[in-house]
């Protein structure tokens, strides 16, 4: 978004009109991107709701010169999934974490590609990786920020994450 | 460059980075490593086709839980507005709100009760040992200790059993055995557990025959607290002739055989030994010295490898273990550690053959 500042000033003038705008033009990704993280579409819904409103009542958590809105978009809605995946833990049995991740998982769209069902088996910080690496097209210093991670470990952990959906992607295929 | 060093690289390739001119020279001549190169961004490529079906999706309207509205601009109005200075107002604002949040803590405090009872346990009006208890999380539900006091050995295990309203159930096993050793009785039963109603403020008495009473006290707290020797006014590099075992996992050809739950001891005299007692397998005792009948490892970071008739042995820990590279392993098998609190395995410092009883099991 080449006028992140311009529509950002707008914002945090209280301009609601601006705001729906924001969310209009990246809510389709941004909870496509959620889907795939916590598992079902109505959480994802839920969690992007929960995101936007966020940012709209603390609007002085962005800043537009520390980098890209829509960076600071994903990585809002990527520190809600994981507290919706928290409050999910904490209401079931820590070993029943997994188990619930599965059922999620296995609730969602029937007809889904191998590649689609080997990544819905990654971990959740993996699949956030992939996703807003390669749908997304985030930048190594984008990714850095969105996961709080250094930049020196997006591309080792980009490689980890390939890996993992390359080794289950291979056993979905022996089995298909 | 190996395909393993160059596999990162490839995967780096996918996104536009510019590799080293080795490994791009690799690539271009290695089969695998293009097949990998291509299993990539076909996978890349899937899942922005994926991706694609579901960005069309309609997705709700936007509904936002506060929106600013009526009191922000009241804010705002009145902040433009002001006729005392902004600076004095920031600083009346600040303090209205420190001065409720420290009412509110000392609420919170008054009131405090957490998912965990921190109870501290004397004997002798000697230095209270802390034992943590969760109410939630049974792995967490139990502590104990044994340790020399005087010319005999002093024991006991605490765990929690229920709740009632602001108050504990606890079941006690507590021994003193003047021999200098036993922690239980020499045929292995264990010692009759005793229950004890506690709240946390009181003072519990727990008498313990032949020694006199144990001394508990406790509070609630809200998180399991650490109380590993390894404190915060530990640097990490051991010192000349520390032996830091720290909650170690120990394995035999690639797998656990036990997992010590996070015990952990530190021998920091030279020609200390640190011993290992895993249950079925018997008594690893670790030495920074050569020990007759032991087996030379290497320490490196927070891990030591070696051998044992043939077997490869990797000891795993959660910090550095030594400066010196070479440990020595002496390996007892067969040796049976009578206490029930060793029954998952155990580590410690002292002279084990002198203080903690063993009998040999016969083959």
């Amino acid at each position: 978004m080449a006028d992140d500042r311009e529509l950002w000033k707008r914002i945090t003038e209280g301009d609601e009109r601006a705001f729906e705008d924001f969310y209009s033009q990246t809510a389709p990704r941004l909870q496509a991107f959620l889907r795939h993280i916590v598992g079902s579409p109505e959480a994802a819904e839920d969690v992007a709701q929960e995101t936007y409103a966020k940012i709209w009542s603390r609007l002085s958590g962005y800043k537009p010169e520390a980098g890209q809105l829509r960076a600071y978009l994903y990585g809002a809605a990527r520190r809600q999934a994981m507290d919706w995946w928290r409050k999910q833990s904490s209401t079931r049995r820590a070993s029943d974490g997994d188990a619930v991740e599965d059922i999620a998982v296995a609730s969602q769209i029937e007809k889904r590609s191998v590649v689609e069902d080997a990544f819905q088996r990654l971990p959740a910080e993996q699949r956030a990786l992939l996703w807003l690496r390669e749908v997304e097209g985030q930048s190594y210093d984008e990714l850095a920020a969105i996961l709080d991670i250094p930049m020196g470990t997006v591309r080792s952990r980009l490689f980890a994450a390939r890996e993992a959906l390359r080794k289950i992607w291979h056993g979905e295929r022996r089995s298909v | 460059m190996t395909c393993n060093e160059a596999a990162e690289f490839i995967s780096a390739l996918c996104d536009g980075e510019t590799i080293p001119r080795e490994a791009a020279e690799h690539i271009g001549i290695c089969k695998a490593c293009q097949a990998l190169l291509t299993e990539y961004l076909e996978m890349g490529a899937e899942l922005r086709r994926v991706a694609s079906l579901a960005a069309h999706e309609a997705v709700r309207p936007l509904s936002l839980k506060k929106k600013r509205g009526a009191i922000a601009a009241f804010w705002q109005k009145g902040w433009e507005t002001m006729r005392i200075p902004r600076f004095a107002f920031a600083i009346l604002l600040a303090g209205i709100v420190a001065l409720g949040l420290s009412l509110a803590l000392a609420k919170v405090h008054a009131h405090a009760e957490g998912n965990v009872v921190l109870l501290k346990v004397a004997a002798n009006h000697g230095p209270s040992h802390p034992c943590p208890l969760s109410i939630v999380d049974r792995k967490n539900a139990e502590c104990g200790r044994s340790w020399p006091v005087g010319s005999g050995y002093l024991s006991y295990s605490i765990r929690f059993l229920s709740k009632e309203d602001n108050r504990v159930r606890l079941g006690v096993r507590a021994e003193f055995d003047s021999r200098g050793g036993h922690v239980s009785s020499a045929d292995g039963n264990a010692v009759a557990e005793k229950q004890y109603s506690f709240e946390p403020g009181e003072t519990l008495q727990i008498e313990v025959a032949g020694f006199g009473p144990l001394t508990v006290t406790g509070e609630w707290i809200d998180y399991m607290p650490y109380f590993g020797p390894l404190d915060l006014e530990h640097n990490l590099e051991p010192g000349p002739d520390e032996l830091r075992i720290i909650s170690p996992v120990l394995l035999k050809a690639k797998e656990v055989i036990v997992d010590f739950g996070g015990d952990s001891v530190i021998a920091d005299q030279k020609d200390d030994l640190v011993w290992l007692y895993v249950p079925g397998d018997g008594l690893y005792e670790l030495s920074l010295s050569p020990l007759a009948g032991a087996v030379e490892g290497h320490a490196e970071n927070n891990r030591i490898s070696f051998q044992i008739d043939g077997q490869s042995y990797v000891l795993l820990t959660g910090a550095p273990i030594a400066r010196s590279t070479q440990v020595w392993i002496l390996h007892t098998a067969n040796v049976k550690l009578a206490n029930p609190q060793f029954s998952h395995g155990a580590v410690g410092t002292e002279d084990v053959n002198h203080l903690i009883p063993r009998s040999k099991t016969k083959n």
